[in-house]
């Protein structure tokens, strides 16, 4: 990229956002990601134009609020077959994750 | 009769009369999709077993005095829609081999009124997309010309409709995936108003975006499948009271409100001439028009994607392996072992909107971009509000082109962005908005676009329904689905 102004994402940070996604890239990914990816955010850039100071965000376009009820089973849950029937790994009625510790 | 040939209310209607048997209508349609598939790849999946089955359990019922809107209508379902006992794969490698325990909650209704689900379409991988290239099963192809694109996300739905695989399909639209394809297939694609519709089994993309919606042969197919799948659900707590119902009426004095800047640079003057001759059928029917102004249409497509990426990089942190999809690696420690299952498991244009929802979310840019879009957010809707105070609907065209190339916009994530420029507005505003066929550029549809405001989805099939009569382009059938 010709103008440095337009690399906001490096090398280094791409790495450190796929660490931080938890996605494993390829070195012919990390190459044409680093193009796109600032190609992409200098498109994004365009609403650097706009004027926001005083304008509430939207988080959702509905005024709809939390909902809440009781904290219990309801009728119609999964079986433990049911729960555990996609997993790669399971035993003893569990499923089986990595090692975390 | 060739019950190919028929609407989803025509076929139900035959059902109850017993003029009709379902497992005849299942068969046909079987059969149907089964030889036209290779050469289309509309679905996925096509669940020849289960659709046999459901429909000989309705046949029994049906004799107990059994009645639905959808008795013997075989749906076909885009596969980011949770369907019990049929693989869901969201046209990933990551849930391959998954298989739902639970219907969505619109599955079920569909189900209620005597529907069945005879397969699962093809789509963007997790609906990420605007051409159905981007599937790990490979492109659904148009089935008005097999070198172009069927557009997305709901390509598969689309094609699958057109090609009368299916009589009506099920779509979801985050950004105008069902929209975009309805236009390229020649169909009406609806995206309800936001909360109308239940997202309970729609496998998440960008939540505060997505809806679920209809896309079928002619408006009232598009009605009565509206008139199942809204109403309130126990199961998705964003929903609003909201239960559509449509009584026909005239277009006469209906306003409508055209943006001149969607008629612009950027957009195939073929296509503007077509949307054009709506707007002036629908004035030769007694509606009157005014061009306007909508400054903002110059953010939309950046404000979208910003928040589309940056929910997708949360949403789609559930996939990891452990639960469902792609097995983890026990040996290795989670880190490693997580990274492993989604760098092999998403394909390219899913990583790159989870790597730049992660950026735009990241301390230092929250604010810059995040933060900044929903605040933009909140000046288009507020804009899309303001005309619609005046007016009964926007029209604009629904894509800016045509039915491009396969291949023809792969390599350039901006250039296939851009087929979203007309129709993200109004998942960004939360409005109802539909897609109805315009005509045909060099033997290929495009669609025209309109939103009315919240809730006034009758409107928008009141004014379809016009188009509709007056043009009869619903009944072009394309050279790949000549019965």
């Amino acid at each position: 990229m010709s103008d440095s102004r337009k690399t906001i994402i490096t090398p280094e940070t791409l790495d450190y956002l796929s660490e931080l996604a938890k996605l494993k890239l390829t070195e012919g990914e990390k190459k044409t990601f680093l193009r796109d990816l600032n190609r992409i955010l200098e498109y994004f850039s365009i609403i650097d134009e706009i004027e926001v100071a005083d304008v509430e965000p939207a988080f959702h376009v509905l005024n709809v609020s939390n909902v809440m009820r009781e904290d219990e089973v309801g009728g119609d849950s999964l079986t433990q077959d049911e729960a555990l029937a996609n997993a790669g790994h399971k035993e003893e009625g569990y499923i089986k994750a990595p090692r975390m510790v | 009769m060739n019950v190919l040939s028929l609407t989803a209310k025509q076929i139900a209607e035959l059902v109850l009369t017993g003029s009709l048997s379902p497992v005849d209508v299942v068969e046909a349609y079987l059969d149907r999709a089964k030889r036209l598939n290779p050469k289309i790849n509309a679905f996925i999946t096509i669940a020849e077993e289960q659709a046999r089955r459901s429909a000989e359990e309705l046949e029994k019922r049906l004799r107990k005095g059994f009645s639905g809107k959808f008795v013997g209508v075989p749906v076909a379902v885009k596969d980011v829609i949770s369907t019990k006992g049929i693989e869901t794969t969201c046209a990933s490698r990551v849930l391959k081999g998954y298989i739902p325990p639970y219907d969505a909650t619109v599955i079920r209704r569909l189900k209620a009124e005597g529907a069945i689900v005879m397969g699962k379409t093809n789509m963007d991988e997790f609906a990420m997309g605007s051409s159905t290239e981007l599937s790990a099963y490979g492109p659904t192809r148009n089935p008005w010309n097999l070198e172009r694109v069927v557009g997305g996300s709901s390509g598969g739905s689309g094609a699958s409709v057109a090609a009368r695989m299916a009589p009506i399909a099920l779509g979801s639209d985050t950004g105008g995936s069902i929209r975009c394809p309805a236009a390229f297939c020649n169909i009406v694609g609806l995206k309800p108003t936001y909360g109308t519709v239940s997202r309970y089994g729609l496998i998440s993309y960008a939540c505060s975006l997505e809806q679920i919606g209809p896309m079928t042969l002619d408006v009232d197919d598009c009605a009565l499948l509206m008139e199942v799948i809204t109403g309130k659900d126990g199961f998705d707590s964003t929903m609003i009271d909201y239960k559509f119902k449509w009584t026909p009426r005239e277009v006469k004095g209906l306003r409508l409100a055209v943006p001149k800047e969607f008629f612009g640079e950027g957009t195939d003057e073929r296509v503007v001439d077509k949307v054009w001759t709506i707007i002036k059928l629908l004035e030769s029917q007694g509606a009157v028009y005014e061009e306007i102004s909508f400054p903002l249409a110059r953010y939309v497509l950046a404000c979208y994607y910003i928040i589309a990426m940056s929910e997708a990089s949360s949403n789609l942190a559930r996939y990891d392996g452990v639960r469902y999809g792609f097995p983890c690696d026990l040996s290795s420690p989670w880190y490693d072992s997580y990274s492993k299952v989604r760098g092999e498991g998403f394909g390219v244009e899913v990583k790159r909107r989870i790597i730049l929802g992660c950026f735009a979310l990241s301390a230092g840019y929250y604010g810059r971009y995040y933060l900044k879009a929903l605040k933009l957010r909140t000046m288009i809707r507020d804009h899309v509000l303001s005309i619609l105070k005046n007016f009964d609907v926007i029209v604009t065209p629904t894509t800016p082109f045509p039915p491009f190339k396969i291949g023809e916009r792969i390599e350039d994530p901006l250039a296939l962005y851009m087929a979203d420029v007309d129709t993200v507005v109004a998942n960004l505003a939360g409005v109802p908005a539909i897609s109805v066929p315009a005509g045909f550029v060099d033997g290929l549809p495009v669609g025209a676009q309109f939103m009315a405001n919240y809730c006034h989805e009758d409107l928008l099939l009141t004014i379809a329904k016009c188009i509709q009569d007056e043009t009869k382009f619903h009944t072009k059938v394309p050279e790949e689905a000549r019965l």
